[in-house]
């Protein structure tokens, strides 16, 4: 099938309410049997179609009351407030699966979301250092997440950790680092301090994971 | 120091969940560390002693996360090792000459309040790191089986990696779904929890290469 063509590549943040190297990684169940977090990619090279997409940010709350897949969850979305009319819309179709292959991060996903909360258009501060393994992001009054490396526990010194997916849909190498979030509002709210956290580089397209423009390989170039 | 180096397969099968927490500085799953570890040596020396080809298997129990001590050891050398072999082999897994905190042994041997006599056993290990599969057995002493992690949807494999910048017994761990059971002075028993395959290489310093 033809899809117009689209791309969202750039550096992705992700906490949740795991345990650091988060088990659902490796399809065990969720620390805390529910699953809630949130995350934040920035658009660094984007479009859909002739609608150029470079330089905004999107982001998301979430919780699943079990494991991922066994559905039942609830997202807020968040669209960087210097999105223009057509660029919310292609960034909304983009979101919502459609102009992709079923086996996409935001179909699989997707499929597990039962209420989908209406979405923010706010002013989206995000950082991301690989190099350091810090990062964040922050909504104003909706969401903020800060990320630190993870420490040995004995000596201080940094634990630097890789997750690698060789097959993965939503990323083939991550950065393991430590999270502390809060997300407020009455349908979901939840704070943790130092969860899971992750800092990864991503491309989207209409097909999946484009791998060679993801981490590890756009780091080894 | 007496020199040596060790290149093997590993299966190590313990009571956390997949991808075992502590491999990034978390707690355990269930609050403490059970394990059973197997090592294939394909090469190794200790000193002028060769190890090449000899089998050993180790449990573990300790009563809360592994940097909190009190914990317990017992040691499985292949019965086929002549008595150098033994203590060389056994030298090693104490952490004894390590760099400190260079090698897993040498870590652990400072979190054990016990220590069990070392038996010596005939040993069948069979791993294979890239296939995620092994199966280990130890007489009447140990069992353990390990195979790829299963997507809980589709069924499908699995395949998931834990990489470690500054590892002090790998670099690179295959994530498998591993079963064991042990009895002896530490009886365990696993049921489809965390499995991890490597291969090692190890030495006075720590990882070779690292």
């Amino acid at each position: 099938m033809a899809y117009v063509d689209w791309k969202l590549k750039g550096p992705k943040i992700t906490s949740c309410s795991c345990d650091y190297g988060c088990p659902c990684e490796f399809n065990g169940r969720p620390t805390e049997e529910l699953c809630e977090g949130l995350e934040a990619h920035r658009i660094d090279e984007g479009w859909f179609g002739d609608v150029r997409l470079d330089g905004l940010i999107y982001a998301a709350s979430f919780r699943w009351p079990g494991a991922v897949h066994e559905g039942g969850g609830t997202v807020q979305g968040v669209i960087d407030k210097r999105a223009t009319k057509q660029q919310i819309d292609a960034l909304f179709t983009i979101l919502d699966g459609k102009e992709q292959e079923p086996t996409t991060i935001f179909n699989i996903y997707g499929s597990t979301i039962e209420t989908e909360l209406d979405p923010v258009f706010s002013e989206i501060e995000f950082s991301c250092d690989f190099v350091k393994g810090t990062g964040g992001f922050s909504v104003a009054d909706v969401m903020e997440l800060q990320m630190e490396p993870i420490r040995n526990p004995v000596t201080n010194t940094r634990h630097p950790a890789k997750i690698v997916l060789p097959e993965g849909f939503e990323f083939r190498e991550a950065d393991m680092v430590s999270g502390t979030f809060n997300a407020s509002g009455d349908d979901l709210g939840f704070d943790r301090t130092a969860r899971y956290g992750a800092l990864t580089y991503v491309s989207y397209g209409p097909h999946g994971l484009i791998a060679e423009e993801s981490a590890p390989a756009i780091w080894q170039k | 120091m007496t020199t040596w180096e060790i290149q093997a397969d590993e299966l190590v099968n313990c009571n956390c969940d997949y991808g075992c927490p502590c491999q990034f500085n978390a707690l355990p799953t269930h609050d403490n560390c059970e394990a059973i570890a197997s090592y294939k040596i394909k090469k190794g020396h200790f000193g002028d002693v060769k190890l090449d080809g000899l089998h050993v298997v180790a449990t573990f129990w300790w009563p809360g996360p592994i940097h909190e001590g009190g914990g317990k050891a017992f040691i499985i050398i292949d019965e086929r090792a002549d008595e150098v072999q033994r203590s060389a082999l056994l030298s090693i897994l104490s952490g004894e000459h390590t760099e400190p905190g260079k090698t897993i042994w040498n870590v652990f041997a400072a979190t054990f309040d016990k220590v069990f006599d070392p038996e010596f056993k005939s040993i069948d290990i069979e791993i294979d790191v890239e296939a995620r599969t092994g199966k280990v057995n130890v007489d009447d002493l140990v069992k353990m089986t390990g195979e790829p992690i299963k997507n809980p949807v589709t069924g499908a494999e699995h395949r998931a990696r834990i990489d470690l910048v500054n590892g002090f017994e790998y670099s690179v761990a295959e994530m498998g779904s591993a079963s064991g059971n042990a009895t002896g002075p530490i009886e365990l028993d696993f049921k489809d929890t965390y499995g991890q395959f490597a291969h090692l290489h190890l030495s006075n310093s720590g990882i070779v290469g690292a």
